[in-house]
């Protein structure tokens, strides 16, 4: 072995751990036997190691931080168990109530037809603004319809599953296509991160001013553009309203 | 597990690591409080995913890797910070003069604070000495040799930044030896 191979091992070398593959380690201890400056390299390496090493592990503790947090643990125990407890209760109590109208009623509820196809064309082509008040007066719900779509193509809408949260989702289709679109709010997710998947049909869509919310678009058609408005109308909408915000 | 149960193994495991994950923290963070803030998510974290721990050998790797996670969390939902890059660093430290010079805590915190999370984790397990360079590897998730060099950078800007000796001194030093004939 020659010095600068020797230099280059001194450099990961760790007396105390003996980390090095052993025939390296070998080869370096026998250098190192011979050639006093390299010896005197590594004793400089191990003494600024732990030189070093026992500033960077000299961090004192503040007192009372562990029973701080051994407080906080116990909470969130007594937390989860009064939320255990609620929750058997809340079923208990909903066991009960399903028992009791089952009784009192004796039978279950028929399949209404005309309700369905009555509720069905209610939503079909709503406009955003009807959506939103759907969603509103159905669940209570305050949420944001995207405006770049074409509401023509809009045939139905609610709350669907989304990674684990119910979030609103409208649906559009245009001749054998269709577009899900998720409205995923900021107090729901974590709408930083997103990540664009080029080559698949979907996107995260934005608007401006509306950071808080953003739009999961998963497409069958082959570009999103179809179920758009058209650019012209786009831009004339966009003069609308600010030409309604400007009064 | 039931919660009291769960809650006493929670406990020990204060108990037995906290020490060691709020260094690693302060480390990370830089200040007390955050590094305070750090330990108590980390363990919370664990403490909800305790039944997840599937190999109890691995708990002290567990503990520091959930450490990381948060502090990689936050540290992403924070301002931007500017750090300084490791380019120019040489690799191996030159044999210094005389007896070293004592570290002033808060100036090594200063320097650390100045390196990129990628060098600042590896060099500061690296110190804590409870880990191999295989063991930061698997912490990190990066091959060793990586881990190594990372390491042996950091290791040489901590070295430029703390313990070069200032003009001065060398040139007592040189006189000295001037003086002694040398």
């Amino acid at each position: 072995m020659d010095c600068d191979a020797a230099r280059l091992l001194i450099l990961f070398l760790r007396r105390q751990r003996r980390e090095l593959d052993p025939a390296e380690a070998q080869a370096l201890d026998n250098h190192l036997a011979e050639c006093p400056e390299c010896q005197a390299r590594a004793d400089t390496d191990a003494r600024l190691d732990e030189h070093l090493g026992r500033t960077m592990r000299s961090v004192s503790v503040p007192e009372g931080a562990r029973s701080r947090l051994v407080a906080r643990l116990r909470a969130t125990d007594r937390w989860s168990m009064a939320r255990s407890r609620a929750a058997a209760v809340a079923v208990a109590a909903a066991l009960f109530l399903a028992a009791w109208v089952g009784v009192r009623s004796g039978e279950r509820e028929r399949v209404d037809l005309h309700g369905a196809w009555v509720a069905a064309n209610e939503q079909y082509r709503s406009q955003p603004d009807r959506v939103q008040a759907w969603f509103h007066d159905t669940y209570r719900i305050c949420t944001v319809a995207p405006s770049g779509f074409n509401y023509d193509c809009l045939v139905f809408y609610d709350l669907a599953d989304f990674q684990g949260k119910r979030v609103p989702l409208l649906l559009f289709t245009r001749g054998e296509a269709n577009a899900r679109v998720y409205i995923v709010a900021q107090t729901q997710f974590d709408l930083s991160d997103a990540v664009d998947q080029p080559g698949y049909n979907v996107e995260l869509r934005r608007e401006p001013g509306q950071e808080h919310v953003a739009y999961v678009v998963v497409y069958t058609a082959e570009r999103l553009d179809t179920f758009l408005k058209p650019a012209e109308t786009r831009l004339t909408s966009a003069a609308e309203e600010s030409a309604t915000g400007a009064q | 597990m039931g919660l009291t149960a769960k809650h006493g193994t929670v406990q020990r495991l204060v108990e037995d690591h906290y020490d060691m994950l709020y260094r690693y923290a302060f480390r990370l963070t830089g200040t007390a409080a955050d590094a305070e803030d750090l330990t108590q998510e980390a363990f919370c974290k664990a403490h909800l995913k305790y039944d997840q721990l599937r190999d109890s050998s691995c708990l002290k790797a567990w503990l520091f890797r959930i450490m990381r996670n948060c502090y990689l969390q936050s540290a992403r939902a924070a301002k931007p910070r500017r750090f300084v890059s490791l380019e120019e660093v040489g690799d191996v430290a030159e044999p210094l003069p005389g007896p070293l010079p004592a570290i002033d805590p808060e100036r090594l915190q200063r320097t650390l604070n100045e390196l990129p999370e990628m060098f600042r984790t590896p060099i500061i397990l690296f110190y804590f000495e409870d880990f191999s360079y295989r063991d930061i590897a698997e912490h990190m998730d990066l091959p060793i040799g990586t881990v190594m060099s990372r390491i042996a950078r950091a290791k040489a800007h901590l070295r430029a930044r703390l313990l070069a000796p200032a003009p001065e001194a060398v040139l007592a030093h040189a006189s000295q030896g001037a003086s002694h004939g040398l």
